[in-house]
């Protein structure tokens, strides 16, 4: 199966620069043939979930965390807001 | 002072009784890696000793970390262009467990570029060089934590493991790697490329350091859902009862075969019961049921990478998703191939081909698996299936690199500890035999692979 | 007019939580300055890993329960996928229901005031993301200002089947919903933006469009209103509906083309593999119905407090309609309270059963006239019609009885024939008061006068 690097690094939100394109591809492509051999696998009856076993609940109690540490981490900071592209 | 070949146990009982203080020890490690950081290009930060106090088991004594996770105030890069200036804000868990113990931070090891990769190559900072023969790979992507140790860079170091990632560079580099059970270790902090396979795993000098580590930084963290308390008591094995999977040594080349059926003579003599399965059923498929599940988790847990919070900065010319995906090239090659690759697996008409079809798999090599153990101490088999390769030999053939795991992924798959430890020797480079035990056994395996290191006592030059 | 199919997707905070649903941060971000409220884990820090809010699954549970769906035993959280700034992680924590997922709970139902049912297909936890805003206007703002307080805030969502067939269905769906609501305590209408609803609009069988985002039941009722009014424009022009998302602009009232996130179709959901398995066991779901019902005692405990005696109390309390009715009258005009309890009590608990009546209105004006008129209302048959019309929803004026003269001569001249005997040999202050009791009994106090007057008169001619 040839894999549309276009499609997938659009789908991905990857640029892909000229240089990089063919090495790409060819990690890809021998990743899409280990996936291809699970062709030859029976599929399972219904669909089913493998999540983590255990039940992990967390108690309501508000605990701050320093938020300026945070603001510190951002790139661009406006009054406390975070700066980011205009979306539409 | 020399510290060559010192294992952290030696170390911390000199503490002890007075010959050596953690400011000494501290002091030998960051100057043997200033210098041999040039060559080996083991550190991505190297951070200049703080004032230590002899407190806490570990008196003070600092550990190298692998450089994906969290340390407050340290940069953690995941040797990425994308988060080449990240700062965490926090603490991983492990990290402050460490600190609690009275450990502190010595520096942040190079690796594949989030965890990707088996040989160290794939790192934006360059390749880590391993220290048995400069021109080869140490392995990944633990490459740098495991270099560390073996050059004795640092006296033991943190690393992470989701297909063989802490076996694999600690068998190509001639020391021991730890990969213990699914949630045993707290993955809060751990930056995450495959959450249901990664751990964050140990690699030092003996399985008795490792072993000392381990029981510091273990339990139950309420801020990971997944982890688990895993009973911490000593076991007393007598005569390990021992599987060969000889589908598995077949795989091997040849010289890693020698070695390593030379290694079960070895330990059938002092005692050890040796018993052999042909095969195990879903040998084949492993790769692909690891791969498929690691991509498809990649995908989702890179998207946070936009240059918007944090990330590199790129001007904001044209709409939103061209700024996103600008920030986005930052990720080196083999990061775009597992993303583009885990989003082909999730859309839409393949989820059901690919994904259902790896968890079933996944489903049924545990089941084998766990059917298998219950009868056995451990499995045995070789950790990786060749000899490390010459830096560069496998760029241009992807597939040499994936092939490398087929050994390795299975405790991954299956959520068992492991332990890679050398049982052999090929010219410069040691041979690494894994034992891997039943989910949430950790000290059992400890027990096995410790007796096992005994008997087999491959010196690596310099003291016990 | 052609046919319009309505479904809603309506999204609630669950105000009750004092952290949000995956981390520990405090969830009161109203009026806060921005990005107080935020740790690695809602800001999608690298490292930082999901932990759920147990007293979510609870406060979800309620409304679960109120809405007679049925909890799944196990469900599972997934990641929905889809770039966008406010999302941190650029996907979202959800429950999905395809896939070999679950969601929290199936197959519930809410009745609308003019008794038609309105299926719910699915209720589930979520993520509330981050909001975006812009200085001065979106058009001309260079760059957009995230704060993250809102970012993991958890949420409920409840999908409901195309069955709403008009504006004023649906508004009145998202009131009932906001009144069940309120009875668990989620008091969505004293939060901003703590409900929102995604509008399914489809004319005609055509194509479904949806509306992103609308707040308030009214606001929900108008952009039905003018899709419906879009849609029919373009499918009398015979021009093709087609399948998309649309925001509403609630300044211009009209239901405008989205572009950017919605965008995507593919949401590549992927189980969480963070995050164990959701189980709600029986204990759990009979812990929860305990808590909806333990306001049981508490209303109780209210009645007997107001001097209501026991019987009434117990018969009141377990039913929330009719103490919300019994809070109402109460707050109106306290002085009814003892009447409102016995009428609710009898009369109207009556008239609930024998009438299939299964919600009261929430206007009590009607029944505040009924309980002030009550004792000249003639008898009880009518008292009873009064309080049917009420409950059926329909407007009360309760008429006292018109006193006219000449009738009143002719009413007065039979109820001395009726009680001829009694007066016979009472002399005339005694027979005056005694049919003067008759009299105001059947007419009212407040026609006393006419009622002397003309009592008077009649007396005085048979003298």
């Amino acid at each position: 199966m040839r894999y549309s690097i276009n499609k997938l690094s659009k789908l991905s939100m990857l640029k892909i620069s000229k240089e990089e394109e063919k090495m790409i591809a060819k990690k890809v492509q021998a990743l899409g043939e280990l996936l291809e051999k699970l062709d030859t696998v029976e599929p399972p009856k219904e669909a089913f979930v493998l999540a983590p076993e255990g039940e992990h609940k967390r108690d309501d109690v508000p605990v701050q965390f320093d938020s300026d540490d945070i603001i510190k981490v951002f790139n661009n900071v406006k009054e406390r807001y975070l700066k980011g592209p205009k979306t539409l | 002072m020399n510290l060559e070949g010192y294992t952290l146990q030696l170390i911390l009982k000199e503490i002890e009784n007075g010959s050596l203080s953690p400011e000494d020890i501290n002091e030998f490690y960051y100057k043997r890696s200033v210098d041999l950081n040039r060559v080996l290009n083991a550190y991505i930060t190297l951070l200049e000793p703080e004032k230590s106090r002899a407190e806490g088991d570990l008196k003070g004594i600092a550990i190298a970390i692998k450089d994906n996770i969290s340390t407050k105030g340290v940069r953690t890069t995941c040797a990425s262009k994308m988060l080449e200036n990240y700062i965490p804000p926090y603490d991983a868990t492990a990290v402050s467990s460490l600190k609690k113990h009275g450990g502190s931070l010595l520096g942040k090891t190079n690796m594949d570029e989030f965890a990707m990769g088996s040989s160290g190559e794939n790192s934006a900072f360059g390749p880590t060089r391993n220290p048995l023969n400069r021109e080869y790979v140490t392995g990944g992507s633990s490459s740098g934590s495991a270099a560390a140790v073996a050059a004795d860079m640092a006296p033991i170091a943190l690393g992470s493991d989701t297909g063989g990632s802490v076996r694999a560079p600690a068998s190509f580099t001639g020391i021991v790697g730890f990969k213990p059970s699914y949630g045993a270790i707290s993955r809060y902090g751990l930056i995450a490329y495959a959450n249901s396979l990664e751990v964050i795993g140990i690699l030092g000098k003996s399985v008795d350091d490792v072993n000392i580590l381990f029981k510091m930084i273990a339990g139950k963290d309420p801020m990971d859902s997944t982890s688990v308390n895993v009973e911490l008591k000593e076991k007393n094995i007598s005569k390990p009862k021992i599987l060969v999977i000889k589908s598995f040594v077949e795989l091997s080349a040849d010289e890693v075969k020698k070695e390593f059926y030379s290694s079960i003579g070895k330990l059938e003599s002092a005692g050890f019961e040796i018993n052999y399965a042909d095969k195990f059923s879903l040998t084949d498929y492993m790769l692909s049921a690891y791969y498929t599940i690691a991509c498809a988790e990649a995908s989702t847990n890179l998207s946070r990478y936009d240059g918007i919070r944090y990330g590199p900065k790129v001007e904001s010319a044209g709409n939103w998703r061209d700024y996103i995906s600008r920030a986005r090239s930052f990720f080196g090659p083999e990061v775009k191939a597992r993303i583009m690759m885990g989003t082909f697996i999730l859309s839409a008409g393949y989820y059901e081909t690919y994904y259902l079809r790896a968890l079933q798999l996944r489903k049924i090599i545990k089941q084998e698996f766990e059917k298998i153990i219950s009868n056995y101490d451990a499995v045995y088999v070789p950790t990786m299936p060749v000899l490390p390769w010459r830096i560069g030999n496998a760029i241009e053939d992807p597939k040499i690199a994936y092939a490398a795991d087929v050994l390795t992924v299975l405790p991954n798959l299956t959520g068992s500890p492991a332990i890679s430890l050398p049982v052999g020797k090929v010219r410069e480079f040691f041979v690494g035999g894994q034992f891997i035990g039943l989910k949430n056994e950790d000290m059992k395996l400890l027990k096995v692979a410790e007796i096992a290191e005994k008997v087999l006592q491959v010196k690596r030059s310099g003291r016990n | 007019m052609e046919e319009i199919k309505v479904g809603l997707e309506v999204h609630v905070q669950l105000v009750t939580l004092r952290t949000k649903l995956f981390c520990s941060c405090s969830s009161d971000y109203r009026g806060k300055p921005p990005n107080v409220n935020i740790c690695p884990v809602c800001t999608g820090l690298p490292g930082s890993m999901p932990t759920l809010n147990r007293k979510a699954v609870e406060e979800a549970l309620k409304v679960v329960l109120m809405l007679n769906a049925k909890p799944y035993e196990t469900s599972y959280f997934f990641r929905k996928t889809y770039f966008y700034p406010d999302l941190p992680k650029n996907f979202q924590i959800t429950q999905y229901d395809k896939a070999g997922g679950y969601p929290l709970a199936h197959d519930g139902s809410l009745k609308l005031s003019n008794g038609k049912t309105v299926r719910i297909e699915r209720i589930h936890l979520e993520e509330d993301p981050g909001r975006i805003y812009y200085e001065g206007s979106r058009a001309t703002a260079r760059y957009s200002l995230i704060d993250y307080n809102r970012s993991g805030i958890a949420l409920i969502e409840i999908v409901t089947a195309p069955d709403m067939s008009s504006p004023e269905e649906a508004r009145d769906f998202v009131e009932r919903l906001t009144t069940i609501l309120s009875d668990v305590g989620i008091n969505v209408k004293d939060y901003e933006g703590a409900l929102r609803v995604d509008v399914n609009v489809s004319y005609a069988g055509g194509e479904r469009v949806e509306v992103k985002n609308v707040t308030g039941a009214a606001s929900v009722e108008k952009a039905i209103v003018y899709e419906m009014f879009r849609q029919k424009t373009m499918y009398e022009k015979g021009i093709k509906v087609v399948r998309e998302t649309r925001a509403w602009d609630e300044k211009r009232r009209i239901t405008i083309a989205s572009r950017g996130k919605e965008f995507e179709a593919e949401y590549r959901y992927m189980p969480e593999p963070d995050l164990p398995p959701v189980t709600v066991t029986e204990s759990l779901v009979q812990k929860v119905k305990d808590e909806i019902g333990g306001s049981q005692e508490d209303r109780y405990r209210e009645l007997i407090n107001d001097g209501i005696n026991e019987e009434l109390a117990k018969k009141i309390s377990s039913d929330k309609d009719l103490f919300n009715i019994y809070e109402k009258i109460k707050f109106y005009e306290p002085s009814l309270k003892q009447l409102a309890a016995n009428v609710l009590a009898n009369e109207i608990s009556y008239l609930k059963k024998r009438y299939s009546i299964k919600t009261l209105p929430e206007d009590v004006s009607g029944l505040a006239e009924i309980l002030q008129n009550y004792r000249v209302i003639p008898d009880h048959e009518s008292v009873v019609a009064y309080l049917k019309k009420w409950m059926e929803g329909e407007k009360v004026k309760v008429s006292l009885k018109t006193v006219s003269a000449e009738n009143l001569h002719d009413d007065i001249m039979q109820i001395i024939s009726e009680n001829y005997d009694k007066i016979k040999n009472l002399e005339y202050n005694k027979k005056f008061e005694f049919l003067m009791g008759i009299l105001i009994k059947k007419f009212g106090k407040d026609n006393k006068k006419i009622l002397v007057e003309e009592l008077t008169k009649v007396l005085n001619k048979t003298k």
